[in-house]
């Protein structure tokens, strides 16, 4: 597994983790309270706490494990990583079309703020999960 | 699984010829990372041209000796 390949499924399992966290306590937070009055806001900052520290720790433990390795990419990488992008930048444009019509039937803040955030989350993941299958399978 | 290239090529053969070449000693000779070339040898990579010619010239063969595309049938 190249040194991108296990970048890539730390990202992914930061990700997953981070705002796995994020979505059950906004969950907890939503439990029986009307959506204009969940305060969500901090927790979207705070989120980012354990996101950077996941991430910065699965890599200095990746460059450790083989340290001629880190940080190296070819061709390859830029070219599973373009087209992850692809599928990423797919799934943030129907987040935003889902934004505006979410904006357009005057939906309470809450709900945009969380179709904007579950956009760029899902499109973060599906970019990550597409790159692993093509390093896996082949370009 | 169909491999994602047509293209097909005698890489590990020519490694081995080439005194024994290893994976990670074409990579660092071509700039790619070692687990590219293990993509190009078992096809699941189509090198750009540019690499494709630089593995030809460091293997000491013709581009057409290392790399080969099927016929029309």
């Amino acid at each position: 597994m190249s040194f991108q390949a296990k970048s890539t499924a730390v990202m992914l399992a930061a990700l997953t983790i981070a705002y796995g966290w994020y979505g059950l306590q906004v969950i907890r937070l939503a439990d029986g309270v009307p959506a204009d009055q969940v305060e969500y806001q901090p927790l979207v900052l705070i989120v980012v706490v354990p996101l950077v520290v996941i991430a910065t720790i699965g890599h200095i433990i990746i460059s450790a494990l083989n340290p001629s390795e880190a940080d190296s990419h070819d061709e390859r990488d830029r070219e599973i990583a373009r087209r992850g992008s692809v599928v990423g930048g797919w799934i943030v444009s129907v987040a935003a079309l889902g934004t505006l019509f979410a904006a357009m039937a005057e939906l309470d803040h809450f709900w945009i703020a969380h179709l904007v955030l579950a956009g760029l989350v899902l499109a973060e993941l599906a970019d990550g999960t597409w790159r692993l299958v093509l390093y896996r399978r082949g370009v | 699984m169909t491999k994602p290239t047509k293209v097909t090529n005698s890489i590990c053969q020519m490694r081995l010829d080439h005194n024994g070449m290893t994976q990670a000693e074409l990579a660092k000779e071509v700039g790619v990372t070692r687990q590219t070339v293990n993509a190009i040898e078992q096809g699941k990579y189509s090198p750009s041209l540019e690499v494709a010619f630089q593995i030809a010239r460091v293997l000491g063969r013709d581009l057409t000796e290392v790399f080969q595309y099927p016929a029309e049938t």
